[in-house]
């Protein structure tokens, strides 16, 4: 499998400042620090994480909506991270994002058919014929009528505006689509409609996607890798299914466990992670999880964990992760 | 704790209609929704957006947004009180102490200006008269009751000193406080992330086991039902299609519906290439088909479902409307 996108040790840090208007100590609280992953052509790297792990930040890093503090982006080989707009245009039109919020993505005073098109004002010497060609074909393939390209979003259902964003995405072709919380917004009976269109067109466009969520089922369903992440760091990366079978990270597993059943009779007495995710201005000396982990050790408040690999393509930043095995 | 009470059904909701005048006429997000809720027991109520489960259970607190919402039938019956003939006045003193509710943003149902010792002195104030060293007690042991850490230092707390996850418990040692019979809880865990909704959850187990409460679970989660729940109703569009035993609903659904909504979860650990899915979207409220409101979506759809509204067909135990059901040897 070639290699899409790069992402070694990477570092986001955002001032804060602190006091009455400012004045006072500047601080810096670190969103995102020392994330590593790779995403190959064709598979979909999903990434969980609760509120506050630095999720949502390495996905703007990746889109160049945030400028990293450190460490590298590289795209097939060439760094991307702090070019200039001029320079990664071609990037761009590789990379593409659909967010959370199929109701604000969209601006409620253009017709679908321009949203979906919009993209394509900045590819060069494309006639307007060839652009309103190339909706109609991806609204066919995300299942809306090309008919309803005249109609605004507010016509439209939560799914079918998520198709829309969807739609847009792809106009350019990109090779990787962000997708962050792309369900989570939708209705039950819906979600599943989505969810089975990513995967069609991945089948049928070989497309990348980088799939953030906080819910592990979904992410699982979706994703051939995952990559957990707690307080600004990945502390799992592994296969799907085994994550979920074998977690090599006492967080993994709690999320795991954390899920509720999927039917009554599993309903067993839920047995929850004590505690909550610390603040990244403070964050605990050593382990990050270690304010919160059943298994911790004096260790475990000193020496900071590396991410290792403890099985074949499962990678875990625990001390203790053998024990798990 | 029991009541004495010939059953222990604390609420009994019958044929409850809530309509809403719009510009464009009348939307009915509440039609004809019967059920009872036992002392003890977590009935869950699921469905999609505009299935009219949280307006259900704003009609119960009668605490509907604005006057163009009403109740224009059926009854609610608490303690031997129909809710709905209650003057506003006596509703009052039914609210918060009979019946209380959580609702799904703690940050919202609870004031930034006062100490959460302050807010949940409020209830106790007025529905229990309790004052000075008794109320204090009172205060401290309900939250401790939810497991606040350290409950003597934090009654001073504003809500912006504490977690999503501690405000939760706030509000529902808010809500139990005054030892209602019933308590409606309106998708207490949507809000939270994954180990702090566990963290809920199983507050909530605890509250049901101890027996006093019957729980109204308003939820679009089914796990969270599968946790939780001893029988569980569906709605769609406005009713309940179906309602049963938990383990029914999701072994041997009637309704396709329901059917439809289990299967399409995927579930840790099962490899399935795609989810069966629903096609189309939830009908419009405002402009809704004679016939079954499911019908559009419908595998098992005929001429008659278009036609003519399902009737109520199974037992009082296991119930659901469709003209066409699931065969339960599935």
């Amino acid at each position: 499998m070639t290699e899409l996108l790069k992402v070694e040790n990477l570092q986001k840090h955002f001032p804060v400042s602190s006091g009455f208007l400012g004045i006072g100590k500047k601080r810096t609280v670190a969103a995102v620090s020392g994330v590593s992953f790779v995403i190959h052509e064709g598979e979909t790297l999903g990434i969980v994480g609760e509120s506050g792990s630095g999720k949502t930040t390495v996905s703007k890093v990746v889109l160049g909506l945030e400028e990293p503090t450190g460490g590298s982006v590289q795209w097939q080989g060439t760094e991307v991270a702090g070019e200039s707009e001029r320079r990664l245009r071609w990037f761009r039109q590789s990379v593409q994002a659909v967010f959370q919020d199929p109701f604000s993505a969209l601006s409620p005073r253009q017709r679908v058919g321009d949203i979906i098109g919009e993209p394509l004002l900045f590819v060069p010497g494309m006639k307007k014929r060839d652009r309103e060609q190339r909706v109609e074909e991806v609204m066919e393939q995300v299942g809306i009528s090309p008919a309803l390209r005249k109609r605004f979003p507010h016509e439209f259902s939560g799914g079918q505006r998520q198709r829309v964003a969807i739609a847009r995405a792809l106009t350019v072709k990109p090779k990787l689509i962000i997708l962050d919380e792309p369900v989570s917004a939708l209705d039950l009976s819906i979600r599943a409609q989505v969810l089975n269109l990513l995967k069609d067109l991945q089948e049928t466009l070989g497309v990348s996607f980088l799939f953030i969520a906080h819910d592990l089922s979904v992410v699982e369903y979706m994703s051939h890798r995952v990559a957990v992440m707690y307080l600004g760091k990945i502390v799992e990366i592994a296969p799907a299914d085994e994550l979920y079978k074998r977690a090599t990270h006492p967080y993994s597993k709690a999320l795991v466990a954390a899920i509720p059943p999927r039917h009554p009779a599993e309903a067993k007495p839920v047995q929850p992670l004590q505690g909550e995710i610390p603040s990244p201005l403070n964050p605990p000396p050593g382990c990050a999880f270690s304010t919160r982990c059943p298994m911790v050790e004096d260790r475990c408040r000193s020496e900071e964990p590396e991410l290792r690999e403890v099985r074949p393509g499962q990678f875990s930043a625990c001390h203790f992760a053998e024990r798990l095995l | 704790m029991m009541s004495g009470s010939d059953s222990d059904v604390v609420l009994d909701v019958r044929d409850l209609h809530t309509e809403i005048r719009t510009a464009s006429g009348i939307v009915r997000p509440v039609s004809g929704v019967s059920f009872t809720l036992e002392r003890g027991e977590v009935l869950g109520i699921v469905g999609e957006s505009g299935s009219g489960k949280s307006m259900t259970a704003l009609s119960i607190m009668r605490l509907l947004p604005g006057r163009h919402v009403k109740i224009t039938g059926g009854q609610i019956v608490v303690g031997g009180r129909d809710l709905v003939a209650l003057s506003d006045r006596e509703m009052r003193e039914v609210r918060g102490s009979k019946v209380a509710m959580v609702l799904q943003e703690p940050l919202t149902s609870l004031d930034p200006v006062y100490s959460i010792g302050d807010q949940l002195a409020e209830p106790l104030r007025i529905h229990r008269k309790l004052r000075g060293e008794g109320l204090k007690q009172r205060i401290i042991d309900g939250l401790r009751a939810v497991h606040i850490p350290d409950p003597q230092a934090r009654v001073g707390n504003y809500p912006h000193q504490m977690s999503g996850g501690m405000r939760q418990r706030v509000v529902t040692a808010m809500a139990l406080s005054c030892q209602p019979d019933v308590l409606i809880a309106d998708e207490p865990t949507t809000a939270l992330d994954v180990t702090i909704q566990a963290q809920v959850v199983r507050l909530f187990e605890e509250v049901r086991d101890q027996g006093t409460v019957g729980t109204l679970l308003i939820t679009h989660d089914f796990g969270i039902v599968a946790q939780l729940c001893r029988r569980v109703a569906v709605m769609y569009a406005g009713r309940i299609v179906e309602m049963g035993p938990v383990e029914e609903i999701f072994d041997a659904p009637r309704h396709p519906y329901t059917r439809a909504l289990v299967k399409s979860l995927p579930v840790m650990g099962e490899k399935i290439d795609r989810l069966p899915s629903i096609s189309g979207h939830p009908p419009d409220l405002a402009a809704l088909p004679p016939g079954c409101p499911f019908a559009d979506r419908c595998p098992n759809v005929t001429d008659q479902c278009r036609e003519e509204a399902p009737p109520v067909e199974g037992t009082d135990a296991h119930w659901y409307r469709c003209w066409n059901p699931e065969t339960t040897g599935d």
